[in-house]
């Protein structure tokens, strides 16, 4: 009974300590929250309303359709419509919602404290909440995109789309697109560096295997299609043709940009969602996941294989019968581990004692519509049938079987699993269970109809339909169907109020799952866990009863506050093993601002304010520079205390610490960007029908060479300062001559620029004019990065064991180099006579 | 502190993997140009292409480079090691294998199918 006193004393005063640390300020504070718990639920809370508007939508489209030559709503608005649902339910809802699950849950469960990156989180968060709301303002102000979600080429391209429809979609997809980078970056590093002490790579949770994957797809399908919005941008603001067929671009070169994303999207969405279901499955079915590293091995290969499926989007365009086959294979191929993950459910039902309760009859729910989905996929990855069904409501009904059984489906049932841990009450599921059939019978009777209409001919994306092509029947019934399942949805949000204001408060663990994020207090507070937990045994075979009052107690690693600092452990990526303690920043406003300046630019751009757009960047860029302001030490730290007899360095101290493996990702990130560039310049001079090798201008060598010399010295310099600061000689010459070699490339690469002439003639030369402006880029972030070198190192903030800033920088020299050759490489082909 | 060895560093989780994406990208990268160039209209060998035999050879060259990563991590499966070494050095040889078949089944068609058509 002592002892128990005793603990639960310790307990209070801990959780005072860390929460005036970790806590964001109230009032207005609130806008300064960094804290993963808090921003996970504004991203899901977010991504939901999105939902609710994409769903009105949705709504309206079928009221639309309900009955032939309809005059509800019109083409001109139906346009709109169908656009914006597609490409809320996508960019606005499936991945936020994703992305709040992840940064809500995700540390948690590995048994840390927070991301990696707070503030990007936060920033993250505002800039999804911004661009989202350019395209929800345009909607109401009946300019929104209308052009298709997939904002094909020539229709979205500047003569047959002349408004800014199409800008409101590259801009603020692009906005938001740079919160899903963030979030998979930090997500990547939070699973690698930031786990409890002892979970080794084979004990964690198999969510963390899926997130991992997932964000790793993020980080190789946003890139291409961020340079095609770039390039559709600059095609529709400043007339470069990369998509003009009559001056050398093509269209096809969209569409190849948009499916390198688009096909992988669709398992960037289901993957996490798969994770849910595989963390709840062995709660209800009371035994451990069957065949866990079974799954870790699909989960990877769907990873791969979902890259090679783009072109079965592309079957009809006329690509040789050869390419044909290699993408009808991989997107047979696909089935297989996506069915190994399906398989692995069933074997942990079957195995176990299973119980049900609400979330295992939504889960119930998606397997049957996902399945309908797979099988349904799988006859369209066959090229004869796909020619067949191609862009018909076959594939409409197609694509919701999957996102709604593989996604929608298992976020409900993931909803009713979790939401106890968000409110720290249980739901009564008085109406959960008629919500959940409304849904089920309202979604069947709406879109398994579609493949009838679809057999039958009824072509997508078309507003209305005559009488005599004998569809009435089975679009009303459709549109019925839609209706009811609008009906389950409000249900099912009733039911969530319901829970909210009158569920039954618990402590912990209500499902008595043996996870690690059932072992925080519910509501969980903003520092997750008190004490950080060793783990001994695979993530999912703990026991969060005894496991959270241990940690609550202070009597895991950093079982105390120290400093004011927020702390967390950074791991060994394999054994797990403590390696630094990792200091997280503090609440600020400066994600906020950062993003508010971010929006600022894009509304420039939106607005063709493009000389003034110039202050926001420039903003946006001080505003980052003053994010490193808090961050490292002025002096060198003895290692810390993290637990008895234990010591480990603050994580600026260590060869690699986050923020290291986070350049390391962005690199992979921005490798892409340029790959994909490259590609497109190819792709360009190879199927281009209109390609004359007149129209090339001659790039002058006198400039290429010297400006490839200067990024390479640039590289060279960079180095050289990290070897002179690692051996404690001073290094201020050696950044000044890497800022300046950077300066000199850059300036070569811009006066290649000027004497490269009009961009707008001819796609090479707008392919080219990309490439040099690409380089340039790179050489200007260099420059940026060595002054920030010189201004850490004036400031005291670098020494031999505090190097990780120059090695940062370092690296971007070295990339830097890279690309500036590369891109001269094949600027210098493409201009060759 | 003992050093994971080369062969048990995370890396070749994805080696297998990242061969059958190198080879499905240089195979259809490959197939463009030769359709764009006229390679197919090439006879080198009998019924054979120029266009079809390089098609082959990359294909080839897929398959035993993918093979080669299994028979290394065969080789590194029979070695001890931490838990967490072993448990990454069975799932590199099994996603490698995967990918072998995968590299197999997506590129088979070179061998018989038409290919500019």
């Amino acid at each position: 009974m002592d002892e128990g006193n005793t603990r639960a004393r310790s307990s209070i005063r801990l959780h005072k300590e860390l929460s005036a640390i970790w806590d964001a300020p109230p009032g207005w504070g609130r806008l300064a929250a960094v804290n993963h718990t808090t921003i996970g639920k504004r991203f899901m809370l977010t991504a939901f309303v999105f939902f609710l508007i994409g769903g009105l939508l949705g709504m309206l489209i079928r009221a639309q359709l309900a009955t032939s030559g309809s005059a509800f709503i019109g083409a001109p608005i139906y346009n709109q419509i169908f656009t914006m649902h597609g490409t809320i339910m996508m960019f606005l809802f499936a991945i936020p919602m994703f992305e709040g699950f992840a940064i809500y849950l995700l540390p948690k469960m590995l048994g840390a404290r927070d991301m990696a990156f707070p503030r990007l989180t936060a920033y993250g968060y505002w800039c999804y909440l911004f661009g989202g709301s350019i395209l929800i303002v345009a909607l109401l102000a009946g300019v929104a995109p209308n052009g298709g979600w997939f904002l094909y080429t020539p229709l979205n391209s500047q003569p047959y789309s002349p408004g800014i429809n199409a800008d409101i979609w590259l801009l603020g997809i692009t906005f938001v697109e740079i919160s899903a980078l963030s979030a998979a970056i930090e997500i990547i590093v939070s699973i690698l560096r930031l786990r409890a002490p002892g979970m080794s790579i084979e004990r964690m949770p198999i969510m963390a295997w899926y997130l991992l994957v997932t964000a790793f797809m993020m980080l190789f399908g946003f890139p291409p299609l961020i340079l095609g919005s770039i390039l559709l941008e600059l095609e529709r603001a400043f007339d470069l043709p990369f998509f003009d067929p009559t001056r050398g671009g093509d269209s096809l070169l969209w569409q190849h940009l948009f499916w390198l994303f688009g096909h992988p999207e669709v398992y960037i969405i289901f993957l996490p969602a798969a994770g849910a279901v595989s963390m709840m499955i062995p709660t209800f079915a009371r035994h451990e996941l069957v065949g866990y590293r079974s799954v870790i091995l699909a989960v990877m290969a769907v990873g791969f294989l979902s890259f090679g499926l783009w072109v079965h989007h592309m079957f009809t365009v006329g690509i040789p019968h050869l390419a044909l086959a290699f993408f009808s294979a991989a997107s047979g191929l696909v089935a297989i581990p996506t069915a190994v993950q399906l398989f692995s459910w069933i074997a942990t039902i079957a195995q176990g004692r299973p119980r049900f309760d609400v979330p295992m009859l939504y889960l119930g729910g998606a397997f049957v519509v996902f399945i309908l989905g797979g099988l349904t996929g799988v006859m369209l990855a066959m090229v004869p049938f796909n020619f067949q069904a191609h862009d018909t409501h076959f594939v409409v009904a197609h694509l919701h079987y999957v996102l709604v059984g593989g996604f929608v489906f298992p976020l409900l049932a993931a909803t009713y699993y979790w939401l106890p841990h968000i409110t720290g009450r249980m739901a009564r599921h008085s109406v959960s269970v008629p919500a959940f059939w409304l849904l089920f019978g309202g979604f069947n009777l709406t879109f398994f109809i579609m493949h009838l209409t679809g057999l039958l001919g009824m072509p997508r994306r078309v507003w209305t339909y005559p009488e005599a092509a004998g569809w009435d029947i089975f679009n009303l019934i459709s549109s019925v169907g839609s209706f009811v399942m609008a009906a389950g949805f409000a249900l099912f949000a009733v039911d969530i109020v319901l829970q909210l204001r009158f569920g039954e408060r618990f402590r912990r663990n209500p499902w008595r799952a043996r996870t690690l994020e059932w072992a925080t207090p519910t509501p969980p507070p903003s520092y997750a866990f008190a004490s950080l937990p060793v783990i001994s045994d695979r993530a999912d075979r703990l026991d969060p009863d005894r496991i959270g009052p241990e940690l609550a107690a202070g009597r895991g690693y950093l079982g105390a506050a120290r400093n004011g600092w927020m702390e967390t452990l950074g791991v060994d990526i394999a054994s797990g093993e403590p390696r630094e303690v990792v200091i997280l920043p503090r609440p600020t406003y400066l994600p906020l601002f950062t993003a508010l300046a971010t929006g600022a630019f894009v509304l420039c751009l939106l607005f063709k304010a493009y000389a003034l757009s110039i202050v926001p960047l420039l903003v946006v860029l001080g505003l980052f520079l003053a994010w490193t302001v808090s961050s490292g030490s002025r002096r060198d730290l003895e290692d810390l205390p993290i637990a008895p007899g234990k010591t480990a360095p603050p994580h600026w101290q260590v060869e690699r610490p986050p923020s290291w493996w986070a350049m390391s990702f962005t690199l992979t990130a921005d490798g892409v960007f340029f790959a994909s560039l490259l590609f497109g310049v190819l792709f360009l001079r190879v199927v281009s029908p209109d390609w004359p090798a007149s129209q090339g201008p001659v790039l002058d060598l006198r400039l290429a060479l010297p400006a490839i010399a200067a990024a390479g010295l640039a590289a060279l310099a960079g180095r050289h300062a990290v070897r002179r600061l690692l051996s404690g000689r001073p290094l201020a010459v050696a950044l000044v001559a890497c800022a300046g070699a950077h300066l000199a490339a850059m300036a070569l690469l811009v006066a290649m620029i000027v004497a490269l002439g009009d961009p707008t003639v001819h796609a090479n030369r707008a392919t080219i004019f990309a490439l040099l402006a690409f380089a340039a880029l790179h050489a200007a972030l260099g420059m940026i990065f060595a002054a920030f070198g010189l201004w850490r190192e004036r400031s005291g903030l670098l020494s031999p064991a505090r190097s990780v800033d120059l090695r940062i920088g370092a690296m971007w020299h070295g990339a830097s180099a890279v690309v500036v050759t590369i891109a001269l490489l094949f600027a210098w082909i493409g201009s060759a006579p | 502190m003992s050093r994971t060895s080369f062969l048990g560093q995370p890396f070749f989780l994805v080696a297998g993997f990242s061969i059958w994406a190198v080879g499905f990208l240089a195979l259809y990268a490959l197939l463009s140009v030769g359709c764009a160039y006229g390679w197919n209209e090439i006879v080198v060998v009998g019924s054979f292409s120029l266009l079809r035999l390089q098609l082959v050879a990359v294909f080839i060259v897929s398959l035993a480079a993918c093979a080669g990563v299994v028979a290394a991590l065969l080789a590194r499966r029979r070695g001890g090691g931490k838990a967490s070494e072993h448990f990454l050095a069975i799932l590199a040889l099994q996603a490698s294998l995967a990918a072998l078949v995968a590299t197999f089944f997506t590129f088979a068609g070179v061998l018989t199918l038409s290919i500019c058509d």
